[in-house]
């Protein structure tokens, strides 16, 4: 049978990437930039500028995997390079005037173009007025439980993968998470009777 | 500083942080006989003493209820040590309160859970070729300018 990389688990993948296995680099990349895109998407960032803050996200874990130490650390490391991301642009943008960009590039044909919400057909399948509610909930939380509980419930991380990722102990993120979790049912007390 | 005998209206000032037990002793202290000699302040204080009693009980009760949430909260996410686990089962079996509230806490992952698989299920993201190809240009660049800088 073909040796296929895609065999391999994450923390194998990393230890390749580290040793400077571009095959191995790119298969993480792959696994990884649904759950960037996703968690950016309830972090509240621009539907016009998540796809970028995504592709820098994740050119910083391709140019920086080999300082990282212990593979299991891996998703508290990737959320520290998506909330720092998230906030730098944020700031970047408070200070920044816009630029116009001179390089002689096709306008009409972007590299990558920002998934459209409306074509595709998982629309039908999802009640969209659940979906946008629970955006919204998300959307009104403080920062800190917004992020505990995006990466609790959206990524599955651990209280502790968590707690690395922030920079915080784990009765902090217990706290964090449940405060999210009372606001969310009070605001989404419609959807969950 | 307040010489010789307390006032009712010093009293009035005074009463606040008598009860939240912000005062030196000496003035503790005559704030004390001041209240015991005069009915009229004596039954003020009464009624603030009993107002803040009740609202500290309020405060840690709310405290007490948000600590339980917490730790049912946890438990849902299977983050309590075994012997926790062990307990909380145990309540669980005596209260349809604590039963009714665990299980609006899993309603409420589940309602997310399946929400946020839904609606990222058919995103196509492609980016893995672009990013090792921005890489590898990086590093091919970084060579050139090493190459020049030596030259």
């Amino acid at each position: 049978m073909k040796y296929s990389i895609k065999n391999n688990n994450l923390n194998e993948l990393i230890e390749l990437a580290k040793k400077g296995d571009m095959e191995a680099l790119e298969e993480i990349i792959k696994r990884q930039q649904k759950t960037v895109f996703a968690t950016l998407y309830y972090l509240n960032a621009k539907p016009d500028e998540i796809m970028d803050i995504t592709q820098e996200i994740l050119f910083k874990v391709a140019k920086n995997i080999k300082k990282l130490k212990n593979p299991r650390t891996f998703k508290s490391w990737l959320n520290q390079i998506i909330i720092n991301q998230f906030y730098d642009t944020l700031r970047k943008k408070q200070k920044s005037v816009k630029k116009v960009c001179l390089d002689n590039q096709d306008e009409n044909k972007p590299n990558f173009e920002a998934p459209d919400f409306a074509s595709n057909p998982y629309q039908k399948a999802v009640d969209k007025e659940l979906e946008f509610a629970i955006k919204n909930s998300i959307y009104k939380l403080p920062d800190p439980f917004k992020a505990a509980i995006i990466m609790r419930e959206l990524q599955g991380l651990s209280y502790e993968e968590i707690a690395q990722a922030t920079n915080s102990n784990i009765g902090t993120v217990k706290s964090r998470i449940a405060r999210a979790r009372l606001k969310l049912q009070e605001y989404l007390k419609p959807y969950l009777s | 500083m307040l010489k010789g005998n307390l006032t009712c209206e010093d009293i009035s000032r005074l009463l606040l942080p008598y009860i939240d037990d912000k005062l030196s002793e000496n003035k503790r202290n005559r704030v004390a006989i001041h209240l015991r000699n005069c009915p009229f302040c004596m039954e003020k204080y009464r009624i603030i003493k009993s107002l803040f009693d009740k609202i500290q009980q309020r405060n840690i009760q709310r405290a007490k209820k948000f600590q339980q949430y917490a730790l049912l909260s946890a438990y849902c996410d299977n983050e309590v040590s075994d012997t926790m686990k062990d307990n909380i089962e145990a309540s669980l079996a005596l209260s349809c309160d604590l039963v009714e509230r665990t299980h609006k806490i899993n309603t409420l992952k589940k309602l997310l859970n399946t929400t946020f698989e839904k609606q990222f299920e058919y995103i196509e993201l492609n980016l893995e070729k672009s990013i090792i190809k921005r890489l590898e240009d990086e590093k091919l660049i970084n060579k050139i300018k090493k190459l020049f800088k030596r030259n």
